[in-house]
């Protein structure tokens, strides 16, 4: 009797969550089903099972230039992901290991700068950039990762918990100098933290809008979200193909994070529980 | 530790902080004064630095004085934050505890529910305009099909029904993430004092109010403080909403227009005044930091209260 409560109780609980998630995945269903229609079909209302002209509107989007922009996108993230990662770590290295002078002032200093929007360098940054003949290159959008207060609290929050430096002792027993241990053994030791914190930093690049729009005017040089925009409203008739170009712009990255959901959800909770 | 405080090492921790600093000074730090210099000058972009006037707070105080669309863009952000605020906090409390209760390490739930978190919000400001779209969208051809309407809604043609497109776009992408923000505060309480409560006569809803709650006081407190700062920082969603040619900036009427909408919108696309453009952020960081104090203040009042 009690069992026969308890799954009846796991299925009122499963309800509301398996409505939600559902709920959560109707727009990408019915994206992937725009891509597959012509127009026609589409101002017909023929969008609740897919169609078969995916290749067509797929064609469309590519003679379009689409590839160029996810070129962009990608390394221009990549890039950003591996300098932030790069100096954040060298950063919280610094501020978690050592023990000298300034370090509380520099950590509180770092975590207190993370409450100030970056809007309000965003005027004074574009025309910084315009004045190193930096615009339309995608250096604006890399070395904006430069400095990223998030990154070394993040970074410092795992080397306090769970690096061993019992370690860093015995490399220096050995004689092994200050960087080369950090190369060969903080940095390797700190991978799954490094990982996580790359991920987010390349979605954070990946799906920025407004800085490249104030940086980035030639269209060859656009990221995905330009891109995007300046699709929809270039194929204003051509229902079929706005529906592919954010098919193709939004399901990779997001395949990719949900196989790689492990590291990348934790790593989006680690500031709220530590923090 | 005690090799770490020999002399040779001294110099180490600078080497290694120099990189983030000297990134910090060259892409932070100087911009945002210069922002500053910039927002007490009256300078049009299209007329080059020679054209450049010192003015003094004027901008601010045309800002505070008599910018009724920089009011109208604050109220509209508001409102927004006003409705969806408490819906996700209330919300994703009750989803995570009903996925907690069911399965502790529910992945497939927590990654799914994420994925509208993590899309391009671009994209899905544009979904949106499709989905609520008048003569295409995929709820006007459900609702008609459907019968429930003889004619689609133009859901994004009136200024009440845009602006409440905007609450459930916001809605529909951050779920997920609180869901999974108190999921992992979930897991950290720990469970002897819910059991050791339910053995000394507690019942759940008592376990719930008396121990789940106060577990989770600091997640909910970091939830809505960061959801007030993200909340002003509302932009990309709303902005692409109104891409079709046919409809303006910040939607009908300008019922959707953000404060950042705003701010983009007089820096780099209506008009080009850098002055006036840099003064409207400072003020905004101005609004932010003042209501976030507020916030917390309440916050923190309430907590010496109970």
């Amino acid at each position: 009797m009690t069992k026969q409560i308890n799954s009846l109780k796991k299925v009122l609980f499963l309800i509301p969550i398996v409505i939600v998630s559902i709920i959560s995945m109707i727009p990408f269903y019915f994206i992937i089903s725009m891509a597959t229609h012509s127009t026609s079909e589409i101002y017909r209302g023929d969008i609740f099972v897919w169609g078969s002209r995916l290749l067509e509107n797929l064609e469309t989007i590519i003679s379009g230039g689409f590839l160029k922009y996810y070129w962009n996108s990608f390394y221009t993230a990549a890039l950003s992901g591996m300098l932030c990662v790069m100096i954040s770590a060298m950063a919280a290295y610094a501020l978690t290991v050592y023990r000298f002078r300034a370090r509380n002032f520099l950590s509180t200093f770092i975590i207190a700068s993370m409450m100030i929007p970056a809007q309000i360098s965003l005027i004074g940054y574009t025309i910084e950039m315009k004045n190193l003949n930096l615009i339309n290159t995608h250096a604006p959008l890399i070395l904006t990762w430069g400095a990223s207060a998030y990154g070394v609290f993040f970074l410092m929050q795992y080397l306090k918990n769970s690096f061993p430096m019992e370690l860093l002792e015995s490399a220096r027993i050995d004689g092994s100098g200050e960087f080369r241990t950090f190369i060969s053994i903080v940095l390797p030791m700190t991978k799954p933290a490094i990982g996580t914190l790359f991920m987010l930093v390349f979605l954070w690049s990946w799906n920025n809008f407004l800085m490249p729009s104030t940086v980035l005017t030639k269209s060859t040089k656009f990221t995905i979200p330009l891109g995007i925009q300046t699709l929809a409203t270039a194929y204003t008739q051509d229902w079929g193909a706005r529906g592919a170009a954010l098919a193709i712009s939004v399901l990779p990255i997001l395949i990719i994070f949900a196989l790689g959901s492990k590291y990348f959800i934790k790593g989006l909770a680690a500031g709220a529980v530590k923090g | 530790m005690n090799s770490l405080k020999k002399d040779s090492l001294r110099k180490w921790p600078y080497l290694f902080l120099a990189p983030y600093f000297l990134f910090y000074f060259s892409f932070f730090i100087y911009p945002t004064i210069y922002s500053c210099i910039i927002s007490l000058t009256d300078w049009d972009s299209l007329s080059g630095v020679a054209n450049r006037k010192f003015i003094g707070l004027i901008n601010y105080i045309k800002l505070f004085m008599s910018d009724k669309l920089f009011y109208k863009s604050l109220g509209n952000t508001f409102l927004f934050m006003f409705i969806y605020i408490p819906i996700l906090i209330f919300g994703g409390l009750l989803l995570a505890v009903l996925l907690y209760r069911l399965n502790k390490t529910s992945r497939l739930f927590q990654t799914i529910n994420v994925l509208p978190y993590i899309t391009t919000p671009v994209a899905i400001g544009i979904i949106f305009s499709f989905l609520f779209d008048w003569s295409t969208g995929i709820l006007n051809t459900i609702l008609t099909q459907a019968g429930i309407l003889e004619e689609g809604i133009n859901w994004l043609g009136s200024g009440a029904t845009a602006r409440l497109v905007v609450i459930i776009l916001i809605v529909w992408k951050n779920m997920g993430y609180y869901l999974l923000i108190y999921l992992a505060g979930l897991s950290t309480i720990p469970e002897e004092i819910s059991e050791a409560a339910m053995v000394d006569g507690a019942n759940k809803v008592q376990v719930f109010f008396k121990i789940t709650i106060p577990y989770l006081k600091p997640i909910i407190v970091f939830l809505i403080l960061t959801s007030i700062i993200s909340g002003f920082q509302l932009f990309d969603e709303p902005y692409l909403l109104f891409s079709n040619i046919n409809s303006s900036v910040g939607g009908p009427e300008r019922s959707c227009m953000t404060s950042m909408i705003y701010f983009f919108d007089q820096t780099f696309r209506s008009s080009t005044k850098l002055g006036y453009g840099a003064a409207i952020s400072y003020g905004l960081f101005l609004v932010v930091l003042v209501v976030s104090l507020i916030v917390s203040r309440i916050i923190n009042r309430k907590e010496e209260e109970s």
